[in-house]
């Protein structure tokens, strides 16, 4: 899908850790890539990368994005092509380095030479608020802020987003949730979807259930949205929707996506009185 | 706001009895163990999503104001006084807290006033 117009930029960021960054930029990613576009995926965790474990390219870095700002190499020798399609590459952090090694105004020119070449430049955003982040977001337009329905990573979230709201360059943010347990959620020990949702009044890009097959991904180092065939795991059509979504696609929340219907809520207020 | 404590007083009775019961039956659970599933199940209404969900508002609302329970209290303070000038009232139930009312938070004060200041031109 080559196009004359500039790419998007997207940063995938969360404020706190553990919470699916790196697994949601890897499976949006290549969710793209898989639809055809021209997808370039930035580690911006330097010191501590990751994504290229996640998309199972680790074997074959040469370069890293310290060495194309400090023009040890050309940008394109940096950039590592996926093993299964040819338009989806990733330019990987520095591991030897610290967040002091990049600046915003080097994220700026290195982001602003793969728009020409690419439909998508995501933005994968090391934890916390601090340089790292501040790079991360330097060169973004759209964000993507991941959360898991838990207290400290709704309250990071909020953080985050009122940091997004400060930045002018930052058009428009969504929430993807991540880890959602609908057994929790039924039996209200977890926060559902709604919920989050007002309190950090926010837009809703997609939601990922808690799945183990995310975990046997990483371990192949093949994201669980390029699973194909018949019977595939929910994550991975969750992964595809969000794609769909970011490309332009009014896709409907899967069901499993969808909140506790009332039905379940009414069943729930029974069992109990029962009790 | 101060947080409530854990059970409400008309449970008291409920678990004065349940204690006694639990002195008499081995083995004995741990306290704090007992007596939240106890409040859990008496009022109904503390869903560990509900707990969520109510401390995380409340903590929202002071990070985004940045107005901390302390100085929260100490702007009570100097509010009483200013108001004092102007009218009697009533301290010991003056209350200043943030409330949410969908996307705007608000300083809501409750004051009683007890009579007015006599005038003094």
């Amino acid at each position: 899908m080559a196009t004359k117009t500039e790419g998007r930029v997207i940063v995938i960021t969360s404020g706190k850790g553990g919470v699916g960054k790196t697994t949601s930029t890897a499976n949006i990613g290549a969710g793209l890539a898989r639809m055809g576009y021209k997808v370039v995926l930035i580690d911006t965790d330097i010191g501590l990368r990751n994504l290229d474990i996640l998309m199972g390219l680790e074997n074959r870095i040469v370069y890293n994005i310290v060495d194309v700002v400090e023009e040890r190499c050309k940008l394109a020798q940096a950039l590592v092509k996926d093993k299964r399609m040819p338009n989806l590459c990733l330019l990987p952090a520095a591991q030897t380095r610290d967040k002091s090694a990049l600046t915003p105004e080097q994220m700026n020119s290195v982001v602003s030479e793969l728009k020409k070449e690419h439909d998508f430049i995501l933005i994968d955003s090391p934890a916390g608020i601090e340089q790292g982040f501040q790079n991360a977001v330097a060169a973004a337009s759209e964000a993507i802020v991941v959360a898991t329905p838990e207290m400290s990573s709704v309250r990071d979230a909020d953080r985050i987003i009122g940091l997004l709201e400060t930045k002018e360059e930052i058009k428009n943010y969504k929430l993807v949730l991540n880890r959602v347990r609908p057994d929790m959620i039924k039996a209200n020990d977890m926060m559902d979807v709604d919920d989050v949702l007002e309190i950090l009044s926010v837009k809703l890009l997609g939601i990922i259930p808690e799945d183990q097959d995310i975990i046997i991904s990483t371990n192949r180092g093949e994201p669980v949205v390029l699973r194909e065939g018949e019977k595939v795991p929910k994550a991975t059509l969750a992964y595809r929707n969000i794609a769909k979504r970011i490309s332009g696609e009014d896709v409907p929340f899967l069901e499993l996506e969808t909140p506790v219907p009332w039905m379940e809520k009414v069943k729930s207020l029974f069992k109990f009185g029962a009790a | 706001m101060p947080t409530e404590g854990l059970q409400p007083q008309n449970n008291k009775l409920v678990q004065w009895w349940v204690g006694l019961f639990q002195k008499l039956s081995a083995p004995v659970p741990t306290p704090t163990d007992t007596k939240t599933e106890i409040t859990d199940k008496v009022d109904g209404s503390a869903s560990a999503k509900d707990d969520a969900k109510n401390r995380l508002k409340l903590v929202l609302m002071h990070d985004r104001t940045q107005l901390s329970p302390s100085l929260l209290e100490d702007m009570r303070d100097e509010l009483m006084e200013v108001i004092s000038k102007y009218v009697e009232i009533d301290k010991t139930t003056m209350d200043l807290c943030l409330e949410q009312e969908s996307n705007t938070i608000a300083l809501v004060a409750n004051i009683q006033v007890v009579r007015g200041r006599e005038a003094t031109s």
